[in-house]
């Protein structure tokens, strides 16, 4: 029944109702794993060289901690973990919009120069106008099917709602890779992955790419 | 599948299809507006129409569940867009620059602003209930920011101890209605004035917090913002 | 048992992966008219570097620079166990992957080095992979109906393999398999421009772990390539198969120049969203 494999736990939280398949729990794990390296290592540091005669010093120069960004990656993360977690369309949609809101935020303030604000400012614009086809593909699917939980839209047949889910699945597409999929190449664009707080911005990469991996199974328990 | 019921009658059923074909044309042409003109404030308006076209898109399901997801939706899209409005600030303010404005000095300032609050709280206690506080709140807010001087410290004060009177009102109009059921109407009014006081005056006094007064700092001074 | 088996496989895929990555090497050599090193140089090269003392750099992040080579190997036997070993679900291998791909990039990033930087936002910045493996698997299991890999055979039993029905997602996981192997054209993270990429820091033993993940890496994909979309399933097959697969990956690799990244990057969008269409129209 689900292609996720089988699931071990689900939280009955009202209509919406959280679910740990062995899909969604190896992400999960893969999340919290990966994302315990980041928090715990030093910031990067740099070394400054003063060509002193008659030697040279070697003067290393670490930043301090910023808390904004810290809590700019937790918010993105918590997010992360939502999506992941969640068993109802349009939660995932909410969700992946604050993670884009967040991963924006951490665009703008990992480096800090104009031209950074000016891409977090494009990115946001660009997460703006994807929550159409996101909020859309997920109101179709509502109109095709009658439901949101991915536990009904499971158990329904392949191709019970003909042209309009795949109309559907293109605009949920679409909107998942402008609102989480673009991220990683606005980060590179304002090069925030080799500046200092580049671990921080290495959060984007991480939460993208898993995110993704959900709305794969997401899309295919879509009918 | 058919998942309409027949009670709904044919013509909404069929407005389904214009709705959606609405709500992606709202975000077409917002679309080519954006590419039309670069300047950033006005991409930053015109994604905030796409946004809108994206509720029109859950509003067109017109089910009690469309309903409860387009707050949402809602909520999402305006942090988003105050996010990225916060963005743009950051990237093109310039505090020197910004125009100056001296407060306006006139007769009708200093007089209509306590008629018209007086009428909208009576008014609104009136009410009672969630609309009687949205008037009378929206009268003590216009009879405060329509002062020349805004209020000072003390009154700020005065203000937040209006919601232990509310309070206490409110608790008399309660026991009134057990000791006295005859008198319901009184208990009824003393509650409704206590509650909608209790409820608009810490508003009130966050609003003294919200514009830079600082409470703790002592009377009448207000730091630089 | 369970752990017997996961060992086992997990040996295996090790040995098979660097002897595989030494005929590649061995292919381009000839190809290029040199002796090349023997076939199973890369394997000896491992483990030369696991017995070599390790140290960190002074820039970089420590804990993440230390564990990076670990997690690396952890997910590649992960891979290996769940789809070549008990041929399980396919979904978590795309999120593996993607594990993979930013392990790769916190590798670059956190050795605090200008090289591995930039081999590390490359490597990042590369969507074919990504993006191909997903629509590949979903089209895959919209056509099957299965997402675990004993399922897929089975159908495939039944039905002939995917690759007849379903080529553009065969081709997708392809050049998956493509732009990971070595002296790759289409990957632009290790050029003559910045050493090795995001392993240019890298000594020691963690070196060594990182040429085990990829070992591992190399044979978890063409074992899923050709269960997935041969479907076969025999495991004397299998060994010729991958032979068969990699001189033709080392012959594509020897035969076409480097890129650009930026042309590396424009012909990964382009095939990775073809491959989005056709996966989605289905």
């Amino acid at each position: 029944m689900y292609p996720s494999g089988k699931v071990f736990a689900i939280v009955p939280l009202g209509d919406i109702v959280p679910y740990l398949s062995t899909v969604n729990a190896i992400i999960l794990a893969t999340l919290v794993a990966v994302l315990l390296l980041p928090i715990l290592s030093k910031t990067d540091v740099y070394v400054e060289v003063d060509h002193k005669r008659p030697k040279i010093e070697a003067k290393i120069v670490a930043p301090r901690e910023d808390r904004i960004k810290a809590a700019l990656a937790l918010v993105s993360t918590l997010a992360a973990v939502g999506v992941v977690t969640t068993g109802d369309v349009f939660n995932f949609t909410l969700f992946l919009s604050l993670l884009g809101m967040s991963n924006m935020g951490l665009i703008g303030t990992t480096v800090e120069d104009d031209f950074a604000l000016e891409c977090a400012f494009n990115y946001g614009l660009m997460c703006l106008i994807a929550s159409l086809p996101l909020f859309g593909g997920a109101a179709l699917i509502l109109a095709a099917t009658g439901t949101l939980s991915l536990h009904e839209l499971m158990k329904l047949p392949r191709g019970a709602g003909g042209w309009t889910i795949t109309y559907a699945k293109i605009l949920l597409t679409t909107g998942v890779l402008g609102e989480a999929g673009v991220g990683p190449f606005y980060a590179v664009k304002v090069d925030s992955f080799r500046r200092i707080w580049g671990r921080y911005a290495f959060v984007i990469h991480l939460t993208t790419l898993l995110t993704f991996s959900r709305y794969l199974e997401i899309l295919s328990a879509l009918p | 599948m058919h998942l309409v019921p027949a009670t709904v009658p044919q013509l909404t059923v069929k407005l389904y299809h214009v709705a959606v074909a609405a709500g992606i044309a709202v975000g077409l042409i917002a679309a080519v507006d954006i590419l039309a003109d670069r300047n950033p404030l006005n991409r930053l308006a015109m994604t905030d129409a796409i946004e809108i076209g994206a509720l029109t898109l859950l509003a067109s399901v017109g089910t009690d569940l469309a309903e409860c997801l387009i707050l949402p939706g809602l909520v999402v899209g305006l942090a988003e867009l105050m996010a990225t409005a916060e963005v743009l600030i950051a990237r093109h303010s310039d505090w020197r620059t910004l125009p100056r404005f001296d407060p306006l000095d006139m007769e009708i300032l200093r007089t209509a602003p306590k008629a018209i609050m007086i009428g909208l709280v009576l008014y609104g206690v009136l009410l009672t209930g969630f609309t009687g506080g949205a008037v009378a709140g929206t009268g003590a807010a216009f009879y405060i920011f329509s002062r020349v001087n805004r209020p000072r410290y003390e009154e700020w004060r005065g203000m937040e101890s209006i919601s232990g009177l509310g309070w206490a009102l409110w608790v008399l109009g309660f026991s009134l209605f057990f000791l006295y059921p005859k008198e319901w109407l009184l208990a009824l009014l003393l509650a409704g004035t206590g509650g909608i006081l209790v409820k608009v005056g810490p508003k009130l006094s966050l609003f003294g917090y919200v514009m830079g007064y600082d409470v703790r700092a002592g009377s009448g001074h207000v730091p630089e913002r | 048992m369970v752990v017997a088996d996961t060992l086992l496989g997990v040996t295996e895929a090790f040995l098979v992966g660097s002897v595989y990555l030494g005929l590649h090497r061995k292919v381009i050599a000839r190809i290029q008219r040199r002796p090349g090193p023997p076939i199973i140089q890369e394997f000896l090269h491992t483990l030369k570097f696991l017995m070599k003392e390790a140290y960190a750099p002074i820039t970089s992040a420590g804990f993440l620079y230390w564990l990076v080579p670990v997690f690396n190997v952890i997910i590649w036997s992960s891979a290996v166990t769940i789809s070549a070993v008990f041929r399980g679900n396919l979904l978590p291998f795309f999120a593996l992957y993607a594990a993979y791909k930013v392990l790769s990039h916190g590798a670059g990033v956190s050795a605090g080095s200008t090289y591995t930087k930039i081999g590390g936002v490359r490597h990042a910045i590369m969507p074919a992979g990504e993006l191909a493996l997903a629509c590949s698997l979903i089209s895959a299991y919209f056509i099957t109906g299965h997402a675990d890999v004993a399922g897929i055979l089975a159908w495939e039993r039944a039905h002939g393999p995917l690759i007849e029905h379903a080529p553009f997602s065969a081709l997708a996981f392809f050049t998956l398999v493509w732009v990971d192997s070595p002296y790759s054209p289409l990957d632009p993270s290790k050029g003559y421009d910045i050493v090795e990429g995001y392993l240019t820091e890298y000594p020691g033993f963690l070196r060594s772990l990182m040429y085990t993940a990829e070992a591992l890496k190399f044979y978890c994909e063409l074992w899923v390539f050709q269960a997935v979309f041969l479907g076969i399933s025999d495991p004397a097959v299998h060994l010729l198969a991958m032979g068969a697969l990699t001189i033709l990956l080392a012959v594509l690799c020897a035969v076409t120049p480097i890129l650009t990244p930026y042309q590396a990057v424009g012909i990964h969008v382009l095939v990775a969203s073809l491959m989005f269409l056709d996966a989605l129209i289905r």
